[in-house]
């Protein structure tokens, strides 16, 4: 068939253009009640979208798939250009899927009349993240990076809580100053690029990026340029101030997407941009960024411990798991040199992706949880809860499997990832290795502490006692997340397939 | 009709008698009919903009003397004037009415001054650029105490009539500096003297100066606020349009012209006054509380990015800064529309709390805001990136990756204000609840959609308006 299916532009474009759609009707009172389910369906419809791509997936190779060139502004040598790899296509069905959950639980957590415009943010904002994942030029890129950032912003400061619009303004300008460097660098690459004899669309191309010669001091700068917008996005120590802050202020959604896809698209970054154009530079401050890496392990699972709001504690514990990617990701530019390293790395890069799809499905589950609590109590404070168990014994089960799964435990999602980062950070060395195991044990503290205080023990609010368990709705979206969490935990190898051919080729630009 | 001279200057010509024309219709009807000067005035930009379009040499061409250019960049940005008068008066009409200055001197006045900017563009030796440009100054003085008895208005054009006259006088003795060191008046003339004596480059810092000034470049922006805030909306818009055109036009006609030889020395002058200009506009933007004043802080800062594109020209050439100049004129543009549309009389709506709650009273206006504000702040997918890009692409190329940053961190600084925009639309409740008022014609209505709605379609695919740039070099 000549006339190709243009997927990916699919899954970009079509809850983009449905999301503004129904912006547009959301005013029309019995219009939009009428449209009750349409977020839904295009929802279903993304779904389809990502099974057609994996379905004409090839496994085994680091190519970029289901390419689309369209020229977009060839003067200036950029293009329209979208493809997936290992890494983008596993990220994108992730965004996918934890929108579909958004809508489902949006269903009785968002009033009725705002409900239309609450699912269009979200679908508008589902189709811009997967831009990020899909497009293959820089500049496109940097495009769909920053576009994302307009819907966020919009969703925490309308539908977030008391201190939403300090906790949205921290996010936005922290975001919009991390990626200034990384347009500057982008700009810069494109020079060079050029000046090599590069010349039309491939001078924007990420991959002839990848390809580029830099010396050492170059490297040495642009790393620092390249990191500043991903360490700010992933985060970490010592720039993820904005993130308790917008995390907890967001509605249940906002925190979801957040937590689950925003996060990524820092570790994805690193990934794309920094690890494969500057490896000299990655492997010469390869020490300091696993020490400011398992600074974020053990200093923020402590802080971690101390938090009496339900949603700090999600969002703490998030930047913890978020210092296993950076981990393995350093590890892997670290020990490239070593006997055997790219096998390590490959373990490393492996370990820090699936550490990734881990916690997007297991915060995106403790935050749907929260919400579920609090769209019942109105409050977020620990102390106000406590033998939630005893009326909602359903939702008191499925916390559980997800609360195991945030500590690591084996046979979840949660163990295999930071398994893998801990073998490999291993060859990195003892003590390394020894502090990020560390989180194992705190992280079983803070969890397992406030599962205690949220769901055991007396009954101390009145408001406890009149809590119903889950409406179908919920029951659904908690019941997808569980099956992911437990299917991937005991059988991650789908995931490593599809992810085999980028890792290694990542692995293999590292030892170049 | 066949004699080369009148066809260059047919356009003008055109305009000339229609100024005259209008000025006398209103003064024969005795203002009986008001909307005859109005649609007149429509109908002659509508005839000129055919008239320059058609008379258009098929290659550059330059009369009398040398003094004045037809060529494609002068006949687009001519066309983008016409452009930018015609949606200035369609979005006023109801705003000019209700306040008492809807009167032939007004339109005859704007058209005037439209003269003067024309000349500007086309003026290739600095005789026909200082004539044009006090032919466009001086009618915009009066423009602005077109409201009678109005203090703010007196005292807003006497600032402005001031430092233009400083302005004028700058220029006027950097244009007798040259002269003294090359004799010659035309700017081909002064760049095939291949002088790069100080006495040349000291005029070339005076002209510069002036330069600088009509733009409202830091240091020489002081007025630029007050002018902003003091003149009814109307006249604001067209001190914040058009003069950047045309003054952006004199810079390209001088640099690439008359000063080609001595590029090195006015490129630092440029990156000062560009760096500079970025800086205080953004971070001074923030502390308004009048949102007229902080598009005016907005306006340095824009201004510094168009100053930093022609800094970078001789290695970039001049596609990014025309691109900017474009782009920031109808993002501007927009912005004050939405002001516009938002006043009654009596009320300016010119507080930025004005917009506390906006997304309630009128869902849409507040959205078409929402798109003008992240394309000011340079937010992708809006035209603003774009424009941004580009400027910055070219500072790289041209080796100066650290002055790219530095304007990068002011314009994140500066994005906040523009937020706070938004945050008081979106975020907050209105302080009254009664729908906006009609105090704009269905036609008005129309074009702010569509003036916002293109930072967006543009910003998708921006290449459009890139060609129409790339052509204008040619």
């Amino acid at each position: 068939m000549t006339a190709q299916l243009n997927i990916l532009s699919l899954i970009i474009w079509t809850p983009v253009l449905a999301g503004l759609m129904f912006l547009l009707l959301a005013r029309h009172v019995t219009l939009s009640n009428k449209l009750r389910y349409a977020p839904l369906l295009i929802s279903l419809l993304s779904v389809a979208y990502i099974t057609f791509a994996f379905y004409n997936f090839t496994l085994n190779t680091a190519q970029m798939q289901l390419q689309e060139h369209i020229m977009w502004m060839p003067t200036l040598g950029i293009e329209y250009a979208l493809g997936v790899d290992g890494f983008a296509i596993l990220l994108t069905a992730l965004t996918i899927f934890m929108t579909l959950l958004v809508i489902l639980a949006a269903f009785t957590h968002v009033k009725r009349e705002q409900f239309l415009t609450y699912c269009a943010s979200f679908l508008i904002m589902q189709g811009l993240m997967c831009g990020v994942f899909l497009a293959t030029d820089a500049i496109l890129f940097y495009v769909f990076f920053e576009a994302m950032m307009i819907p966020m912003f919009l969703i925490i400061g309308i539908w977030g809580a008391e201190n939403r619009i300090y906790a949205t303004f921290k996010f936005m300008l922290y975001t919009l100053f991390g990626s200034l460097f990384f347009l500057i660098a982008l700009l810069y690459l494109h020079k060079v690029a050029t000046s090599n004899g590069l010349i039309g669309t491939e001078s924007f191309a990420i991959a002839s990026f990848q390809n580029l010669t830099l010396d050492l001091a170059t490297q040495k700068w642009l790393f620092w340029a390249i990191l500043i917008a991903f360490a700010v996005k992933i985060p970490m120590w010592p720039v993820h101030t904005w993130l308790p802050d917008a995390h907890t202020e967001a509605p249940t959604g906002g925190s979801m997407i957040l937590a689950a896809i925003t996060l990524k698209i820092g570790g994805y970054g690193m990934l794309r941009f920094l690890l494969p154009i500057v490896p000299a530079g990655c492997a010469f401050f390869a020490n300091t960024i696993i020490i400011l890496s398992l600074v974020a392990i053990a200093y923020i699972s402590l802080i971690t411990l101390v938090q009496q709001d339900l949603k700090k504690l999600v969002a703490y514990s998030s930047i913890a798991h978020m210092g296993f990617v950076t981990l393995g990701l350093f590890v892997a530019c670290k020990v490239i040199t070593v006997n055997n390293g790219p096998q390590i790395a490959v373990t490393g890069i492996d370990g820090a992706v699936l550490q990734m799809l881990a916690h997007g499905f297991i915060s995106g589950a403790m935050f749907l949880c929260v919400g579920i609590l609090y769209v019942r109590m109105h409050t977020r404070a620990i102390n106000q809860y406590g033998g939630v168990v005893n009326t909602m014994p359903l939702y008191a089960s499925f916390l559980m499997l997800f609360a195991l799964a945030n500590v690591g435990m084996p046979g979840t999602i949660g163990f295999v990832g930071e398994f893998f980062v801990i073998l490999a950070t291993f060859k990195a060395g003892f003590w390394y290795a020894l502090i990020a195991s560390s989180s194992l044990v705190l992280g079983v503290a803070y969890t397992l502490w406030m599962y205690k205080r949220v769901v055991f023990g007396e009954v101390v609010n009145h408001a406890v006692t009149a809590l119903s368990d889950l409406s179908i709705n919920e029951k659904i979206a908690c019941a997808l997340l569980a099956a992911a969490v437990i299917l991937f935990g005991v059988w991650p190898n789908p995931l490593l397939n599809v992810m085999r051919g980028s890792s290694q080729q990542l692995a293999m630009q590292l030892s170049k | 009709m066949n004699n080369p001279l009148l066809l260059a200057i047919a356009p003008e010509m055109f305009l000339t008698i229609m100024a005259c024309v209008i000025l006398l219709a209103d003064v024969c009807t005795k203002g009986r009919t008001k909307t005859l000067a109005y649609n007149l005035t429509l109908l002659t930009l509508l005839a000129v903009a055919f008239i320059t379009i058609f008379t258009l040499p098929i290659t550059s061409t330059a009369v009398f003397n040398n003094s004045f250019i037809v060529d494609r960049f002068a006949c687009n940005l001519k066309v983008i004037l016409y452009v930018l008068v015609a949606s200035i008066l369609i979005y006023s009409r109801l705003y000019m009415r209700e306040r008492d200055f809807f009167t032939g001197e007004f339109f005859a006045l704007t058209l005037l001054s439209l003269l003067g900017m024309m000349f500007v563009i086309s003026s290739s030796n600095f005789l026909s650029l200082y004539l044009g440009l006090e032919l466009f100054v001086l009618p915009l003085y009066a423009l602005i105490v077109m409201v009678k008895h109005q203090s703010r208005y007196i005292e807003a054009a006497i600032k402005y009539f001031v430092i233009g006259s400083l302005g004028s006088g700058l220029l006027l003795y950097g244009i007798s500096l040259v002269y003294g060191a090359t004799g010659a008046i035309d700017y081909v003339v002064v760049a095939s003297s291949m002088s790069s004596s100080p006495l040349l480059i000291l005029g070339m810092i005076f002209v510069v100066a002036g330069v600088a000034l009509e733009f409202g470049a830091v240091p020489f922006h002081m007025w630029l606020p007050d002018v902003y805030e003091g003149s009814p909306t109307t006249v604001t818009m067209l001190v914040g349009t058009l003069p950047k055109i045309a003054v952006f036009a004199l810079s390209y006609r001088l640099l690439t012209l008359a000063f080609p030889n001595i590029a090195p020395q006015w490129q630092q002058l440029f990156m000062i006054l560009a760096l500079a200009s970025i800086a205080l506009g953004n971070v001074m933007g923030i502390a308004q509380t009048n949102i007229k004043r902080m598009l005016a802080y907005s306006t340095i800062g824009h201004i510094g990015f168009i100053l930093l594109g022609l800094f970078a020209a001789p290695v970039a050439g001049f596609t990014p800064a025309i691109f900017y100049t474009i782009v920031y004129a109808f993002m501007v543009l927009a912005a004050f529309a939405v002001i516009m549309r938002l006043t009654h009389v009596g009320f300016e709506a010119d507080a930025i709390a004005d917009f506390k709650g906006l997304t309630q009273r009128d869902p849409w206006l507040a959205f078409v805001m929402l798109l003008v504000m992240f394309a000011l702040s340079g937010m992708p997918p809006l035209i603003g990136f774009y424009a941004k890009l580009q400027i910055l692409q070219a500072v790289v190329n041209a080796g100066y990756a650290w002055a790219a940053i530095v304007a990068m961190i002011f314009t994140v600084i500066g994005a906040f204000y523009y937020l706070r925009i938004i945050w008081f639309m979106y975020f907050t409740e209105p302080k009254q609840i009664e729908p906006i008022s009609q105090e704009m014609s269905f036609l008005g209505k129309v074009l702010v959609s569509g003036n916002g709605i293109l930072l967006l379609l543009v910003g998708i695919y921006p290449a459009s308006l890139l060609y129409v740039c790339i052509s204008m070099l040619k």
